[in-house]
């Protein structure tokens, strides 16, 4: 089997949640040997989602959480408890063999355990260090507790998605800790690269608050440049959006909560949307853009009462084939088993975990034609790998690694 | 040095491709962005300075493509074919943003260059709407039909569901393919180390989205369960309790989770703070001490009746206060903040993160620059985004050896 991209990479890695243990996924899927480290005193509860729900059956406990396991694939795990002496000097050992150690814990946390950045190099000169929390690990706020949600709402993220005249409908879900984990895993390859060609390692201070603004320098620039502020008195329309299109919104489509994106990019898209439309569409006001923006509200409610009678997919289908973009606003279960984009891509990988057994996780949307991702071995049980790690990376006897885990060091 | 990716040459062409550009050039590369003669679809993308449209005055252009270099060229034309070989000879990456197929049916594209270069080392990443292959690869989209299709929108939006999902404001289709971009190029650049060869880097936007909707694959996966989209909130199997409010200066602030502290340290100091305003009512009966550690995502009695009475409280403090006074407690509280207010946030003027671009006909401006600080190694604005051609001269004079009564011939003839 010719070797992955980054099979030569070994990562020490207690970055956990999803900020932090979804960028040293990507890396394990690209071939990255993860050994992810946690607490054998709490059983790993430092991450809440080791135990969380949603589950696959009944059984509950630390090996159960769903969210854990789809956003742990392909690495190793292992238990350390850094609170012990032992703990503490058998840790470098890890690091000596690592390429890069990765964490996500609140700021100053692993240097109060003994090991800043200056103690990893003083380990492994060309170490790796990627922290990566809400506010970064030094400025006034460093000591701020953030999740998704708060990285969103303080950075912006929030305060553009909605409706004129309402509260932020913000994002429902923590999209900063997906963001979080991607440019993690940026920053990591893009150090992998400076220490191949400078044989320098460094410490990479990530605050996904700071990823999350540079997702918005536009608004920003509009701001420092024209002093608009990003909501006028009424707000952002999010749906109708700062692009010069109209039609462009969802539009409700036949069924309990069913919806419909439609964007006329033209003239000429909208002249075929019309003749679809039919008689009620030939209005002159609705030529051009510039009148289809200032006549917007009939606009739209003229195509929302096309499409509400209509099956959404049926709308999908039958804008398609003129060329316009249309398209289902998709449920989950649409997306993961009818879709047949995600299906070719193979989009959702099914692995074998060893209690939950067979289950399919999030893929990777990247395919590289030489040495591509994969994506197999579940989500390690708590301290699945302690023996192959301690024993055959770190060459411990069964004996010593039996004694520690007895003591409570593993 | 400029950054990690200092030496690494990249020609960007086609719109799909400007995040992953901005993120490579942000980490040093040398990012040459290949624009049509009648310049990028982005030029003409608002807002503008001065609210007035023009080909260098776009805010989006000037904020994608900072740090880039600029050309314009033809590949479709005889000349303009012969000098994007040569670049491509020069060149570490391709970022091609282009709609599948359309560089190779003129000759330019992965499929024309591997027929040539097999064995070469240009990784050439293309990032479209579906990827190269899928069944819908040749679909028409904008931002917000990709955001329907791959699940962010029906998570997101109001507890009343007469009301239509959100698409929140900003390319974020743009962003979540380049960011994905961004990670299968270096992931090929790294790999070159060993094997000296390149590959083909093929990025779908619909995939990059589809797996980035957090909770709502695992519960349909594990738990066949499908989650409800709420207003300002996770979106959830079942209604939980609100975590966004107004608070008394009209500003909305995010309680995480409900505001509900986990440990009970926090509880202890959340309620003397509420008490200390005569708020905390009946809280500090034990059986609320009790429910904050239930699951946050499983609504009880006791949880609802602790947001109640948080939720009443913040709504009588400032915004401001209520972050700051939160995250003093160790709660992670924060204000929803617009984008441009964080320009003049004390943290973030102590980081250096704004970095300051020149905007044409403008001057100065400050704009986020560094993603990721990468202590050896920081990120700057080297350049701002360039004018339509700017950097022509440079290269094809400059790097290509092209004559200036050569240039002037392919220019008149319409390729560059």
């Amino acid at each position: 089997m010719p070797d992955k991209a980054l099979s030569r990479i070994r990562i020490t890695d207690f970055s956990g949640v999803l900020a932090g243990a979804g960028a040293s996924r990507i890396l394990a899927a690209f071939g990255a040997q993860v050994i992810r480290v946690e607490n054998p005193a709490n059983k790993g509860a430092w991450d809440p989602l080791r135990a969380s729900a949603p589950y696959i059956d009944e059984r509950r406990g630390h090996n159960f959480g769903g969210g854990w396991q789809n956003h742990n694939v392909e690495k190793l795990g292992v238990t350390l408890n850094l609170a012990t002496p032992k703990g503490r000097e058998l840790f470098p050992r890890l690091v000596a063999i690592s390429d890069i150690v990765a964490e996500n814990f609140a700021a100053g946390v692993l240097a109060r355990l003994g090991f800043a950045y200056e103690q990893l190099q003083s380990i492994k000169p060309d170490i790796i260090y990627l922290s990566n929390c809400g506010f970064g690990h030094w400025g006034p706020y460093e000591q701020f507790k953030t999740w998704g949600p708060i990285v969103q709402a303080f950075s912006g993220l929030t305060y553009t998605s909605g409706l004129p005249d309402r509260a932020p409908a913000g994002w429902g879900y923590s999209y900063m800790d997906h963001g979080g984990a991607y440019f993690g895993a940026i920053a990591m390859l893009a150090a992998l690269h400076h220490r191949h060609k400078t044989g320098e390692g460094q410490h990479i201070d990530l605050a996904t608050t700071e990823a999350a603004s540079t997702l918005m320098g536009t608004h920003i620039l509009d701001y420092t440049v024209n002093g608009r502020r990003t909501r006028n008195e009424h707000g952002v329309d999010s749906n109708r959006g700062e692009a010069l299109m109209a039609p462009h919104n969802i539009y409700a489509a036949n069924g309990e909560d069913e919806w419909v994106a439609i964007a006329c990019r033209d003239d000429a898209e909208w002249r075929a949307l019309a003749g679809e439309i039919g008689k009620r569409a030939e209005d002159p006001r609705f030529t051009m853009l510039e009148g289809r923006l200032a006549h917007r509200d009939d606009l739209e409610a003229l195509v929302g009462i096309w499409t509400a009678d209509q099956n959404k997919f049926a709308v999908q289908r039958r804008l398609q084939a003129l060329g316009i973009p249309a398209a289902a606003v998709q449920r989950p279960e649409e997306r993961v088993d009818k879709d047949p984009n995600t299906a070719a891509w193979g989009l959702w990988p099914q692995v074998h975990h060893n209690e939950m057994g067979k289950v399919r996780v999030d893929g990777i949307p990247v395919h590289a034609s030489a040495t591509d991702w994969e994506i197999k071995r579940g989500a390690p049980l708590l301290g699945q790998h302690n023996y192959e790690v301690y024993g055959g990376l770190l060459g411990m006897s069964d004996g010593e690694i039996a004694a520690l885990t007895a003591e409570g060091v593993l | 040095m400029s950054g990690p990716l200092d030496g690494i040459r990249i020609l960007e062409i086609g719109d799909r491709a400007e995040a992953a550009g901005l993120l490579l050039a942000a980490a040093g590369a040398d990012v040459i962005r290949v624009e049509p003669t009648e310049g990028s679809r982005g030029r003409r993308v608002g807002p503008f300075v001065a609210d007035k449209p023009g080909q260098e005055r776009s805010l989006h252009h000037a904020y994608f493509n900072a740090n880039k270099r600029g050309i314009t060229l033809d590949p479709s034309t005889g000349d303009g074919l012969t000098i994007w070989r040569r670049l491509l000879e020069r060149a570490d990456v391709v970022l091609d943003g282009t709609a599948p197929g359309s560089l190779d049916k003129v000759n330019a594209g992965h499929e024309s260059f591997k027929a040539m270069h097999d064995g070469g080392k240009l990784v050439w990443c293309c990032i479209t709407p579906f990827g190269l292959t899928g069944p819908w690869k040749d679909w028409a989209v904008t931002d917000l039909t990709q955001i329907a299709l791959g699940g962010p929108m029906m998570s997101t939006g109001y507890d009343d569901h007469e009301i239509p999902p959100i698409r929140p404001d900003g390319e974020h289709s743009i962003w979540m393919g380049g960011e994905f971009g961004a990670i299968g190029v270096l992931a090929a650049l790294y790999e070159r180390e060993t094997s000296g060869l390149g590959q083909l880097v093929d990025v779908s936007i619909h995939e990059s989205i589809s797996c980035t909707v957090e909770g709502a694959f695992p519960n349909w996966e594990y738990a066949s369960r499908l989650v409800q989209r709420q207003t300002g909130r996770h979106s959830s199997p079942a209604r939980t309790a609100p975590w966004q409010y107004m608070a008394s200066d009209g500003n909305y602030i995010n309680l995480m989770g409900g505001g509900i502290p986990r440990a009970r340290g926090n509880w202890t100091d959340l309620i003397k703070w509420l008490e200390e305003f005569g708020a905390a009512e009946d809280l500090a009966e034990d059986k609320y001490q009790q429910a904050i550690h239930s699951d946050p995502m499983q609504a009880t009695q006791e949880r609802a009746r602790i947001s109640e009475v948080l939720g009443k409280f913040v709504q009588s403090r400032p915004a401001e206060e209520v972050y700051r006074r939160g995250q003093g407690l160790h709660l992670p509280y924060s204000v929803i903040r617009r984008p441009e207010q964080n320009l003049d946030d004390p943290h973030w003027i102590a980081r250096g993160f704004f970095g300051e671009v020149d905007i044409p006909d403008f001057g100065k401006a400050r704009i986020p620059i560094a993603p990721y600080m990468l202590e050896a190694t920081p990120n700057s604005v080297r350049r701002r985004a360039p004018l339509l051609g700017e950097h022509n001269f440079e290269v094809f004079n400059g790097e290509l050896g092209l004559d200036t009564n050569q240039l002037v011939a392919i220019a008149g003839a319409g390729s560059i």
